[in-house]
């Protein structure tokens, strides 16, 4: 195990060191001028190449590489050409933001899906395997972005319920403020016992944490019937069987157990839909997180920040799959 | 005349062939009744087989062909769907129905050309990656496991940022993630029918490598492929939304369905019918393809 562990280590830090290589050459060749970007329009000549001396963009692409990567490791990504702030700062700001989406989704997601898994395994063939179905069929089937503005349309418009976007009411926003502790707001709130806006932000929540589960969800739950039916089709289960164990016993320990593990990797593989589905969430929901921050990005070719989106989303995944990996070979000790 | 009775020998076989070949069509007739035998797999069949049309003969279907395709008609402006605009008009004025069927051409399109150019990359490479334990076996595995251990979605928005937006490079930014997981495929498969007696009879007859993987390998791996192209149809389709959807895909005045639904988001609680018209038009297709493929997938998988 520890040597597997020591394996997988080195692996990750080997791909994160690919992957900032491949984001640099990627953002160096991005068309447009970076120092002219930063400056903003209308800029002199001289303006600019004092911009680009300011960047560092006069030197050789060697050179330029080596301080990137030098200070990459001290948690220095550059400043943001639309913001003209550090983008490790600002991802560390809007980080907690769409954790707190992302990590509530990914939740719900295994939960149900692999819960809709079993009953639609275990009834089989039945009426309930039949609606399971149909439903994470749709639910695999249905466009994210589609998805949130149906959720805006119908609870917002139609039934009243939620609210449309945003993180809290505006008067909320002045009355009983957020203060900013760990930055996941519904802590936030807890800790500080503003229980007003605590229900505020929750309430602010359900939609954007709805249209992010759905899609997952259907993933894990189809998985989880499949993998789970191929396993109660297997040698040992019969041999179980026929030494008289139970049915319960034997599908919900000996089966379940078994069946796991393909589920669990898609459930590491998960959170990065759910980071990617935050752009369209957040862009809808007029949420404040990271995925509003990575469309800004995208629609201004505002390259600094791109790298810095690029490399926490790859990093997410990438340590995402390593645990899931470590979860897998607790579950199966078969797996080597 | 005295019979040959070494050609009376080939004749009893050829017919003995020929009951056979006779006996496996009957198979696969029987496999496809049954697949129409289920409602829900018949009833995506008809979606589909609807869908197809309307965008095959876009410009006979579609009430208002110009407008399909981009020409604005502001008089009529975020009009109501009634009988003269069935399903309303958006921003511009155009007619839904016409922007939903021309719309279609390109998410239609566009899922099968990266679905079909994905496996034409992989599969091939799958195969000589399962086949050779060399070096360049080694390398595609690596190149693959690089592609797959980021998310595809993120690597095709930095090569659609990259190459510039637009409908055609949208399609070729998802090809460059989509081929490995066909060569992922391919190459389990490969490697598992590599231990079977006829293709080491094969090689034991001495026959070349690329003989082998043509006349042994790819025949064996036609049906978890096919299963896989039609699987992947519909999330193609949804992908080349995402990417129209943030501006890096399809440009107006062309329009794909994700593009659509972008463009009536701003006015979603007052003319819903803008974005929910088209949303549906994908929803329902993709939903069709899921259905039909699981079908296809669950019949073959039960061998008969």
């Amino acid at each position: 195990m520890l040597l597997f562990l020591c394996k997988r280590f080195v692996g990750l830090i080997a791909l994160l060191i690919v992957l900032s290589t491949l984001v640099f050459f990627f953002t160096r060749s991005l068309p447009g001028d970076a120092a002219a970007l930063y400056i903003g329009g209308n800029a002199k000549p001289e303006q600019i190449e004092r911009a680009r001396i300011e960047l560092g963009l006069d030197k050789p692409l060697v050179v330029q590489y080596k301080r990137y990567m030098g200070r990459l490791i001290h948690a220095d990504m550059g400043i943001s050409l639309r913001t003209h702030r550090p983008v490790f700062k600002d991802l560390m700001e809007k980080i907690p933001m769409s954790f707190e989406l992302v990590l509530w989704a990914l939740f719900i997601a295994a939960f149900f899906g692999v819960s809709f898994g079993v009953i639609a395994a275990y009834f089989q063939g039945s009426m309930i395997d039949e609606t399971i179905k149909w439903f994470t069929s749709a639910a695999v089937s249905i466009p994210i972005f589609f998805l949130a503005l149906l959720l805006q349309l119908f609870f917002f418009n139609y039934l009243g319920w939620f609210p449309l976007q945003g993180r809290i009411d505006s008067f909320l926003e002045f009355s009983n403020p957020i203060q900013n502790i760990t930055g996941f707001s519904m802590v936030d709130t807890l800790i500080a016992g503003n229980f007003k806006a605590f229900f505020n932000v929750s309430w602010h929540m359900v939609l954007p944490v709805t249209a992010l589960f759905v899609g997952p969800m259907g993933i894990i739950a189809r998985l989880t019937r499949s993998s789970l039916l191929d396993v109660m089709d297997q040698d040992y289960i019969l041999a179980a069987r026929a030494s008289g164990i139970s049915e319960g016993v034997l599908f919900f320990y000996y089966g379940l157990r078994n069946a796991l593990s393909p589920v669990l990797t898609v459930i590491g593989l998960s959170v990065a839909l759910i980071l990617l589905a935050t752009f369209y969430v957040e862009m809808i929901f007029n949420w404040p997180g990271i995925g509003y921050y990575s469309l800004a990005a995208i629609m201004s070719l505002d390259y600094t920040a791109l790298m810095g989106v690029t490399l926490m989303i790859g990093t997410v995944y990438v340590i995402a799959n390593t645990i899931m990996d470590i979860l897998r070979r607790i579950v199966d000790p078969r797996i080597k | 005349m005295k019979e040959n009775p070494m050609a009376m020998q080939t004749d009893s076989y050829d017919i003995m062939a020929q009951k056979v070949i006779q006996e496996h069509r009957k198979v696969k007739w029987f496999q496809l009744r049954r697949l129409l035998k289920r409602k829900a797999a018949f009833l995506s069949l008809i979606i589909l087989v609807l869908a197809l049309v309307a965008v095959l003969f876009a410009p006979w279907i579609a009430p208002y062909p110009e407008q399909g395709q981009g020409a604005v008609n502001l008089e009529h402006r975020l009009q109501a769907p009634s009988p003269s605009y069935f399903l309303g008009t958006d921003v511009y004025g155009r007619d839904m129905l016409s922007r939903v069927i021309w719309g279609g051409r390109i998410s239609l399109f566009g899922g099968v050309c990266i679905v079909f150019f994905a496996a034409l990359i992989g599969v091939p490479l799958g195969l000589w990656a399962g086949y050779n334990e060399g070096i360049s076996g080694a390398v595609i595995s690596r190149v693959v496991e690089l592609f797959l251990s980021f998310p595809s979605t993120l690597i095709a928005m930095a090569i659609s940022i990259l190459i510039g937006a637009g409908w055609f490079t949208a399609i070729i930014a998802l090809i460059i993630p989509w081929w490995p997981w066909y060569t992922r495929l391919v190459q389990g498969e490969v490697l598992s029918i590599k231990q079977t007696l006829y293709v080491e009879a094969a090689q034991m007859l001495g026959y070349g490598k690329l003989y082998i993987i043509f006349r042994h390998l790819l025949p064996n791996i036609m049906t978890p492929v096919l299963v896989m192209i039609l699987l992947d149809l519909g999330p193609a389709i949804i992908a080349i939304g995402l990417l129209s959807f943030i501006g890096l895909g399809t440009q107006p005045p062309m329009a794909d369905w994700g593009l659509m639904v972008w463009e009536g988001a701003p006015n979603i609680l007052s003319e819903w019918w803008i974005s929910i018209v088209p949303g549906c038009a994908m929803f329902m297709v993709v939903i069709a393809f899921n259905i039909f493929g699981d079908a296809l997938k669950d019949i073959f998988d039960s061998k008969g």
